[in-house]
């Protein structure tokens, strides 16, 4: 191993880390405002839906809210499922096949 | 480790299973990548085991590969995942009782995937650590074991969008995101964060929009509770 990739690397790691550490240490401790958890109440239906939002409608970076594009579809088939199902093997098969046959379709 | 910490750990690492294809493909493209750019395959193992963060490795491999300075692929990478911070402190209140040095190493574990699966559990059942660290063994073995693979191997497997493998991630997040959003609160946090999302992804460079509509919509959410 090449010593400056090696030290980039540990550089990456730690920078990385310092992300993730120090606000699972500081947030743990008792007795914080109620205005705090007020807001961290709401960060997983934040965080999650704008870690997916644009997923789904910038595929490829571009918007995209055209039936060309084959998440609308995977996400109308997810969300269906969903309302049977909990069984994540099922909703993430049901949405990747979906999309898989659109493009298949539409490459015909 | 008691049954219940068992219990709770094999339920992690089975949640994460429909994930671990899609993680071991994406690892596998990625280690491709990395070694093609020039990286040797036992510092493509090495990144994956360290850094663990895919979009930030995915990022850095070009820039290492042009010959950018050390210090801006580290300021590259902390920038690309400071969407942690907000995962961080949200898991948090769940994990009050564990000792400082348990926190220091699940914080290792704090990426996309392991972070949904893990909010999402234990918004519903009674919190406990051994859930998190099935859902890091799953995602991250899978990560790790095929990216060091894709760097010993060094060709890349294409056509990924050609199964459909593309969009499972964002099935997994729409599966475990959807069932959260049950009220008006979170019907409203829900869409203040899609349109911040779409808004900041076209004029912030990066990952910047997770973090600015993560946050905005947080804060947004906690004034609607005052409001009432």
């Amino acid at each position: 191993m090449r010593t400056h990739i090696l030290l980039t690397i540990v550089g990456m790691g730690v920078a990385t880390y310092l992300t993730r550490a120090p606000f699972l240490l500081a947030f743990s401790q008792r007795g914080l405002p109620e205005q705090v958890h007020r807001i961290l109440r709401h960060i997983p239906v934040a965080l999650l839906t704008a870690l997916v939002v644009p997923m789904l409608l910038m595929p490829g970076g571009e918007l995209s809210v055209t039936p060309r594009n084959p998440y609308l579809l995977g996400t109308l088939l997810t969300a269906l499922v969903l309302r049977f199902t909990q069984n994540l093997f099922l909703v993430v098969f049901a949405g990747v096949a979906a999309v898989a046959l659109f493009r298949l379709i539409v490459a015909l | 480790m008691g049954s219940r910490a068992r219990e709770e750990f094999a339920a992690g690492l089975w949640g994460s299973l429909p994930l671990t294809v899609s993680v071991a493909a994406y690892g596998l493209i990625w280690g491709a990548l990395a070694r093609q750019a020039g990286l040797w395959p036992l510092e493509v193992a090495a990144m994956s085991i360290i850094v663990m963060a895919g979009s930030a490795q995915l990022a850095a491999v070009p820039m290492m590969a042009a010959g950018a300075p050390a210090g801006l692929v580290i300021l590259t990478t902390y920038v690309i995942n400071l969407r942690h911070y907000l995962m961080a402190a949200s898991l948090a209140p769940y994990v009050r009782h564990l000792p400082r040095w348990a926190l220091a190493l699940m914080a290792y574990g704090i990426s996309d995937e392991p972070y949904a699966l893990t909010i999402a559990r234990w918004r519903r059942h009674p919190a406990h650590v051994a859930y998190f660290a099935g859902s890091v063994i799953g995602i991250y073995g899978a990560f790790f074991s095929s990216s060091a693979l894709g760097g010993f191997l060094g060709s890349a497997i294409r056509d990924l969008e050609r199964y459909g493998l593309d969009f499972a991630f964002a099935a997994v997040f729409l599966a475990l995101l959807l069932p959260q959003v049950r009220d008006r609160k979170a019907v409203a946090v829900a869409i203040i964060s899609g349109v911040l999302a779409l808004i900041f992804a076209h004029l912030l460079p990066g990952k910047w929009y997770i973090v600015v509509a993560g946050l905005g919509a947080s804060l947004a959410g906690a004034l609607l509770e005052r409001g009432r």
